[in-house]
């Protein structure tokens, strides 16, 4: 499948915030979206995931506007992954990662014994079955991150909208994440990701997109587009890309 | 050898976490027949001895039974049925709103549903009314203070704390609503209307007949069975707007259906037996307590405790005393030292 974002624009009040941007993702593609604070990746899930209107271009999944699909039928197209967070309540982690099968569910419905066999698959896949009867509010945020990836792969989605899923995280679950990242690109699923790190997008990213002041600035396979030059556009400081081996390049920022 | 071990052993552990789930419902259990119990500790209550003996010849002839009858069909059953309504009512009202504003301090008494009933009710004591009449003002009222509550915190929640600014609102809205309670006694007939007012809003069960159930049993129920069904929709609301829409929840529609359904319950019990305060906050916490978060247990759950804990609130309403003590008085005199307790141990403040 294909999800493609048409020349989306939006703004609050007069003030533009995303403007003509562009991009499309098939399954199996991870697509990393950088850029700095306030540059308008936020704005740009939002809409994608329909919380919020455009005012101008399209989202399009096979072709199809998205536009006025009903929020469950999106959500049985497209999965999201929020910051590891802390509700009011402390649930189990099991029902956390069934409230997934809420779109595939009537109104009046409550989850079966099937869905229950579908969330403990996705937490398996990701390796925090045994987590399932822990609190998430008790769990470290480097699990919690863990179990709503799960989540959302129990929600059976095309496509994975994860908001800087290794943020707040320590630098091994960072790379655990990283690591589940691409093996579910390997699923067939169309991964769409924003970060704050230029390095993690050459760990795991088929392609780069930058934004900067809510315009696409760049896109293109990681190589191509995390350059010294782009970075330093796009978020103002100096940084060098260094190749450590073949196939493997780094990021180190300039301290003066 | 001791990796196998190892593995036996987890399966074990797997087994009997799963066992631990498929129990999930014994609390439930638990909760019904201790409420099934209270209702009959409920009807031996009384001045009047009817011995469990003839209970049977009772239930099988009513029309022969003589005094013991009136005593246990007409006089306890039907205040027993209204006590069970009522905190029923109330405890899966305040459960409800609780997952809808993802906030465990909230309920019918802070976001001004009672207070705005209760306006309601006395309005249409004042205006002579009927129980129906009375029904639909305080229902009006209600749901026009809960909606007061939640737009005036909508505009302000931007600059600040939003659970923090609902609660402040809801006080406001509350003591606005009470105020106009106390204007409604001021203009009231000194001589029969301002005692029933004020009697009233003391909360009592005393005055109920048959009918007064009958007439409450319907808007209660229109209110409890959507609630009820939509269970697992306020488990997905309680992971706030954005990510239960994202999950494929229809939030505009379930917000809506949650507010009217939950404000129906409170007002139609205030509607019954005045301001009984406090029974929609303590005992969905109680419940939470016993049964967890999840609202599939959670809503059946507040719903047996609230109507186990307003028999027995009630039981000592009609006991400890020659004249009976209003039943807004007890609930109070019990519910607030709670919520202190609550926010002693809740670590995070308000959330």
């Amino acid at each position: 499948m294909r999800l493609e974002i048409e020349r989306a624009n939006f703004g609050y009040g007069g003030k533009p915030v995303v403007e003509d941007v562009s991009l499309s993702l098939d399954s199996g593609d991870v697509l990393c979206l950088l850029g700095a604070n306030g540059s308008g990746k936020t704005t740009l899930f939002k809409a994608i995931l329909g919380l919020l209107r455009l005012n101008g271009g399209r989202i399009l999944v096979d072709g199809a506007d998205t536009a006025a699909w009903p929020q469950r039928r999106l959500a049985r197209t497209l999965a999201y992954v929020p910051q590891a967070h802390t509700p009011p309540f402390p649930f189990a982690v099991r029902d956390v990662v069934l409230m997934a099968r809420t779109a595939h569910l009537g109104l009046f419905g409550s989850p079966s014994r099937r869905d229950a066999v579908i969330a403990e698959d996705a937490m398996e896949t990701l390796g925090v079955s045994h987590l399932a009867h822990a609190r998430y509010t008790e769990i470290s945020s480097g699990e919690r991150q863990l179990v709503l990836i799960a989540r959302a792969m129990a929600q059976q989605s095309e496509f994975l909208i994860m908001d800087e899923p290794t943020s707040n995280l320590d630098f091994g679950n960072q790379v655990r994440v990283l690591r589940r990242v691409k093996e579910l690109a390997g699923h067939k699923l169309g991964l769409l990701m924003t970060t704050h790190f230029p390095d993690h997008a050459f760990l795991c990213a088929s392609t780069v997109a930058v934004l900067k002041a809510g315009k696409l600035l760049a896109m293109g396979r990681p190589e191509e587009v995390i350059t010294q030059q782009q970075l330093e556009c796009a978020y103002g400081v100096s940084v060098r890309v260094v190749e450590v081996e073949a196939g493997l390049r780094v990021c180190v920022p300039g301290m003066n | 050898m001791l990796v196998e071990s190892r593995q036996v052993g987890l399966a074990v552990m797997v087994e009997k976490k799963r066992a631990r789930v498929h129990w999930a419902g014994a609390p439930l259990i638990v909760l019904g027949l201790v409420f099934l119990a209270t209702i009959c500790g409920s009807l031996m209550l009384g001045r009047y001895d009817v011995p469990l003996n003839t209970w049977w010849s009772v239930l099988v002839a009513p029309e022969h039974s003589g005094i013991p009858g009136i005593v246990l069909l007409q006089v306890r059953l039907p205040r027993i049925l209204a006590g069970i309504l009522i905190g029923a009512g109330l405890s899966t009202s305040g459960a409800a709103y609780q997952g809808l504003f993802r906030n465990p301090m909230v309920s019918p008494d802070i976001l001004g549903a009672s207070a705005g009933a209760g306006f309601g009710a006395a309005a249409g004591i004042l205006l002579g009314f009927g129980i129906v009449g009375i029904q639909c003002t305080s229902f009006a009222f209600g749901l026009a203070a809960v909606l007061l509550t939640c737009a005036a915190a909508g505009r302000l929640a931007r600059s600040g704390d939003p659970i923090l600014t609902l609660v402040l609102v809801g006080i406001l809205v509350g003591s606005v609503f009470t105020a106009l309670v106390s204007l409604a006694k001021y203009v009231a007939d000194p001589y029969s209307k301002l005692p029933a007012i004020t009697f009233w809003l003391m909360g009592s069960l005393a005055g109920i007949h048959v009918c007064d159930v009958r007439f409450a049993l319907v808007p209660m129920l229109i209110g409890l069975v959507p609630l009820v069904l939509l269970r697992w929709n306020l488990n997905v609301l309680s992971f706030g707007e954005e990510e239960a829409r994202a999950l494929g929840a229809a939030t505009g529609k379930l917000r809506w259906i949650i507010i009217f359904c939950a404000t129906l319950l409170t007002a139609s019990a205030v509607s019954v037996a005045g301001m009984v305060g406090w029974v929609g906050l303590v005992i969905p916490h109680l419940a939470r307590m016993i049964v967890g978060p999840d609202y599939r247990v959670l809503l059946p759950a507040s719903l047996l405790l609230g109507g186990t804990y307003m028999l027995l609130v009630d039981d000592l309403a009609r006991s400890i005393y020659a004249t009976e003590i209003p039943l807004g008085i007890l609930t109070s005199l019990v519910g607030a030292p709670f919520f202190l307790y609550l926010l002693m141990r809740t670590r995070r403040g308000w959330a």
